[in-house]
């Protein structure tokens, strides 16, 4: 493209506007990237579909409903493939990170913006998003090695304690827990969740947040009445994205959940996610009718999370040009 | 007179009313500040407590002689503290980022100058697929990765099969660290530039590129130090060894594989040993995003 | 091919010239590493590199050969060998991994078998199987009922009573069924206040679930596991206890056996070997309704009582007649393509099985596993013998 330059510039100076025919090679490679991308993301998308159509003809609506995992082997006839624990895992693992994270972050936000002396708001800033920097299988391990025993000796007795406890949370078996995996998750969505309502919190309009001191309002009224209600659309769209990342995760889900193929209830008993069990049935599940059905619930997970991800970002910006406006 | 005392009586009465809502008021509001500090302190506990763990045990790992540079062993009834080192996840992790790099920065640079330059209806298209990205599970691209480079192309489980899964995941995030980048660009400096008469393409590679160079630099960087992490894009796909490799149709180990693995072992030594290898990963991904941010504060400041 | 792999298991081991090499003896009487007729040689192509996986029951006998710096490791013996990871995922993975060319060894407690439903997808016919794929045993093991209870040991658990916890119906460790049969840990049980047992299972297709489960159904007629009566190897959430946690492979098995008290669980002897493990070890039943401790001796006595020479159709030796003889044995089985695509990798993979099923023997019982006899030996390696890369055969017999 450099050696076109001159009649590129000659071009220019003569006020010539590049129509589509006289494109220059720059423009062709830009646009090549983008529409490769384009295409990449499709074929994402199509090929874990295409993958899962066959135990989606098969297992039909069992693989929503079911609650049997079990491969007919050489004979897949009898292979009987349901998804209802995972899914039923997955949201509840995620509500008990979303809730988490959306109390604890919504707070955060608010003190960074308007607790915090400026200096301690840089440093609290980005202790949140070192938060994100620690990879997912960190905290895995964290979760199985250090979390899990607390869950046993401390945390598990003490809400079985509870009157009623045994009944609302169930009885502590291994550590490993939709409790624990929701409260990891909650860790590690916190730094998505803070990030976005941050920037919604901080763009609240100064004049509101004064008119509101001046007619009397305490800080706390202030928030509530003044700076919620106007920041709910960017917060509801971060809590999305951040529920979006709860949905998907994988490896370290795998090691706090328990593994448990059942359909539980209760915070103490183990379960299961789509994510962490298409990665944990995965090595007998190469080249068989079981890997279509990972597939089915990987397609199951790409729906949800990727919706989930279009809502936050459509709020997102809504709410960006809501304040902007 | 009368009328005075009735007065007196009611102003009295909304004077008391009005203290005791402005005494709960206050009471309410400080309360509920307080939570706010509680609920700052609790989002730094975890982090604390991670990296505690992870200086207080990994520390004695990673000084043990030979755990750069000798390979993983198993401990056994005999040796039960035989654990060997991770030279293999290291060049694993290494490869397995590099050729996701060489695929996915071109692709990734690229396309986001596209996103900050075009106007056309498929770039704002192209920005809500890139949004949504953004967003998928990084198992999907495990699965993705399995489908396309072990099945269609017949590699097999290997480094590239790894590479290209997370090439995927990072792919739209370098895109929008890129479109940011350019925006980020005062629109000054592409007036100036058409005004001088140089052609858009000019203007971009001359003079917006290199402005915005600091910023894409540094989102590449940040993306990809994050992505050595990843676990699951590469753990369907890598296929696993215990010997160094960095060919790209080889089986490979990768630093978070060798975690996932090693935590699971019945040996309390091999356990343990995650440890280590989780204060590799997150000292590099945060002394890395540390300089990265560093240079490009210093850049700016240069520049202006 | 005459080859006599006599039973002794001499070491069979040298390091002659450049490259180590194992010898199988022609005789009782040949020199070691003499490179005399009949033995095999142990050099492997540079660069070779064999991928296996599966079975977590083989793998710590396997981990020993493949570690360097053991005394009698196959890679001790030829450093130019490299072999991939083994997560010991369960022999589900092992098989499928052979079978979609992931593993170049897949190991599995469970041969595959149309009969019994552990051929991988696609193969109806035993013919086709035997065809496609070579299987030789590997290891001779045993697989324990163990549990996490301080200073309560051998507990006496009867089929039973284990298949009703892990069907969700005896759920306290003071249970009067369990009282009952241990009057000497009564007392012990009962300060325990009224324990929960937490149950623990594997979360994938495993070959000691497999015979966990064969067990449990031979030896309560029927009566276990669930209303289906099936032999389960699968992810076993027909189980219906509820206080449960799901491990993975008998690594996880142990480790979180480990860490959790009033834990009950199966894993594979040998995991109680490593130094720091805290568990205790039921005591079963044999067929003769007396009471065992396990031990090499008796999961030995397995093989012995099962009197047959195991073969891919006919390979259980759980629950066998007689006195002393411990009730859940399993063999190990080793599985590799008979037609090899990579040459280098292919021979590898052969004479690394060949070094184990002869060689490895002589380790097994420090091992915690019982040698293979000398005819399961001997019909191994005729079988390895057959294991080609295109026209040629990858494992012969010096001239």
């Amino acid at each position: 493209m450099t050696s076109n330059t001159s009649t590129d510039l000659r071009q220019a100076a003569e006020g010539h506007r590049p129509s589509a025919a006289s494109r220059g090679v720059y423009e062709y490679v830009v646009l090549s990237a983008a529409g490769l991308f384009a295409i990449i993301s499709l074929y994402f998308v199509g090929s874990i579909v295409w993958q899962a159509l066959p135990a989606i003809r098969h297992q039909g609506l069992y693989l929503l409903t079911g609650t049997s995992w079990v491969s007919g082997g050489a004979t897949p006839a009898l292979s009987k493939f349901g998804g209802l624990s995972m899914i039923t895992g997955t949201i509840e693992t995620s509500l008990i990170a979303i809730v988490i994270a959306v109390v604890v972050g919504t707070g955060t936000s608010l003190a960074i913006n308007l607790l915090l002396p400026s200096w301690m708001r840089t440093i609290a800033a980005t202790t949140v998003e070192l938060l994100a920097a620690i990879p997912s299988v960190v905290y895995g391990v964290w979760g199985m090695l250090v979390l899990a025993p607390l869950v046993i000796s401390t945390v598990g007795p003490f809400l079985n304690s509870l009157p009623g406890g045994n009944a609302v949370f169930g009885t502590v078996v291994a550590g490993q827990s939709l409790l624990l995996a929701g409260f990891v998750l909650a860790i590690m969505v916190l730094p998505t969740y803070v990030a976005i309502s941050r920037e919604v919190i901080g763009a609240v309009p100064h004049e509101l947040i004064e008119a509101s001191l001046s007619l009397g309002a305490t800080r706390w009224q202030t928030i509530w009445k003044t700076i919620l209600p106007t920041g709910r659309v960017g917060l509801l769209g971060a809590g999305a994205l951040a529920l979006g990342r709860a949905l998907g995760e994988t490896v370290a889900v795998v090691l706090v959940i328990g593994q448990v193929n059942q359909l539980n209830f209760r915070p103490l008993q183990p379960g299961v996610t789509l994510a962490s069990w298409i990665a944990s049935q995965w090595g007998e599940a190469i080249g068989s009718d079981q890997m279509n059905a990972l597939f089915a619930l990987g397609a199951l997970l790409m729906a949800a999370s990727l919706g989930v991800s279009f809502i936050s970002t459509r709020l997102v910006s809504r709410q960006r040009s809501l304040v902007n406006r | 007179m009368t009328v005075t005392i009735k007065d007196a009586e009611i102003r009295e009465h909304l004077r008391e009313r009005s203290v005791a809502t402005l005494r709960r008021r206050t009471y309410i509001s400080g309360v509920m500040t307080a939570l706010c500090w509680l609920a700052i302190t609790f989002a730094a506990v975890p982090l604390v407590a991670v990296i505690y763990q992870l200086l207080r045990r990994g520390i004695p790992v990673i000084v043990k002689s030979g755990f750069f540079t000798t390979l993983p062993q198993q401990p056994t009834i005999f040796d039960a503290n035989n654990t060997g080192g991770v030279s293999n996840a290291l060049v694993g992790s290494l490869a397995v980022i590099v050729y996701a790099a060489l695929f996915a920065v071109p692709i990734g640079v690229l396309m986001g100058v596209y996103l900050a330059e075009s106007t056309s209806k498929f770039a704002s298209l192209l920005r809500i697929i890139t949004a949504t990205m953004v967003g998928a599970p990084s198992i999907l691209m495990g699965l993705f990765a399995f489908e396309v480079v072990v099945q269609q192309m017949h590699v097999g489980f290997s480094i590239i099969a790894g590479s290209f899964g997370l090439a995927v995941l990072v792919l739209p995030v370098l895109a929008t660290a890129t479109e940011i980048a350019i925006r980020n660009v005062p629109s000054t400096y592409r007036e100036a530039g058409l005004a001088l008469g140089a052609k858009p393409s000019t203007t971009s590679l001359k003079i917006v590129l290199p402005a915005a160079s600091t910023g894409i630099v540094s989102g590449i960087i940040l993306a990809l130090s994050r992505a050595v992490g990843e676990t699951a894009p590469i753990l369907l796909v890598i296929g696993g060894a215990y010997a160094i490799a960095w060919h790209p149709n080889q089986a490979a180990s990768a630093l978070p594989f060798q975690m996932f693995q090693d935590v699971q072992s019945n040996y309390p030594s091999l356990q343990n040993e995650t440890w280590g290898i989780a204060l590799v990963l997150v000292g590099a991904v945060f002394i890395i995003s540390f300089a990265a941010r560093l240079w490009a504060a210093r850049k700016k400041k240069v520049q202006r | 091919m005459k080859m006599s792999l006599r039973g002794s298991l001499s070491v069979a081991i040298a390091t002659a010239g450049l490259a180590a090499s194992l010898i199988v003896p022609a005789s009782a009487s040949a020199a070691i590493g003499s490179g005399a007729k009949g033995d095999l040689s142990l050099v492997t192509p540079a660069g070779a590199t064999v991928h296996f996986g599966g079975s977590s029951f083989s793998k710590p006998f396997v981990d020993f050969l493949t570690t360097g710096n053991n005394v009698g490791s196959y890679v001790a013996l030829n450093k130019t060998a490299t072999f991939g990871t083994d997560s010991g995922a369960g022999s589900g993975d092992g098989r499928t991994g052979v079978s979609a060319g992931t593993y170049d060894i897949g190991f599995s407690d469970q041969p595959m078998n149309v009969l019994a439903g552990t051929a991988p997808t696609g193969y109806t016919s035993q013919t086709v199987v035997n065809q496609t794929f070579t299987q030789v045993p590997l290891a001779l093991g045993g697989a324990v009922v163990a549990y996490n209870l301080a200073g309560i040991t051998g507990l006496k658990l009867s089929a039973n009573i284990i298949g009703s916890i892990y069907n969700g119906k005896t759920t306290k460790w003071d249970d009067d069924a369990i009282l009952a049969l241990n009057p000497v840990q009564k007392k012990a049980l009962m300060a325990l206040n009224n324990k929960t047992i937490t149950v623990l299972y594997r979360n994938s297709s495993s070959g000691t679930t497999f015979a966990f489960t064969q067990y449990l159904n031979q030896a309560t007629h029927g009566l276990t596991p669930g209303a289906s009566g099936s032999v389960m190897e699968g992810t076993g959430n027909a189980w219906k206890a509820t206080t449960v946690s799901a491990v993975a492979g008998n690594s996880g098995m142990a480790s979180t056996l480990n860490s959790t008290a009033g834990a009950i669980g199966y894993v594979e002897y040998s995991y109680l070997l490593v130094p720091g493990n805290k568990l205790s070890t039921a005591s079963l039943q044999d067929a003769n309704g007396e009471w065992l401790q396990p031990s090499l001796t008796n999961i030995a006595a397995a093989a012995t009582a099962a009197a047959k020479t195991i073969s891919v159709e006919n390979f259980s030796i759980n629950f066998e007649p007689g006195k002393g003889v411990w009730p859940l044995a399993t063999y190990s089985w080793a599985i590799v393509k008979t037609a090899q695509t990579n040459a280098a990798n292919g021979e590898l993979a052969v004479k690394f099985l060949a070094y184990a099923i002869v060689g490895g023997q002589l380790k097994a019982s420090a091992n915690g596993y019982v040698p293979l006899s000398a005819t399961a030996q001997k019909s191994a390696i005729a079988s390895l013998m057959l294991v080609k890369s295109g026209a040629s055969v990858l494992l012969t017999a010096k001239k």
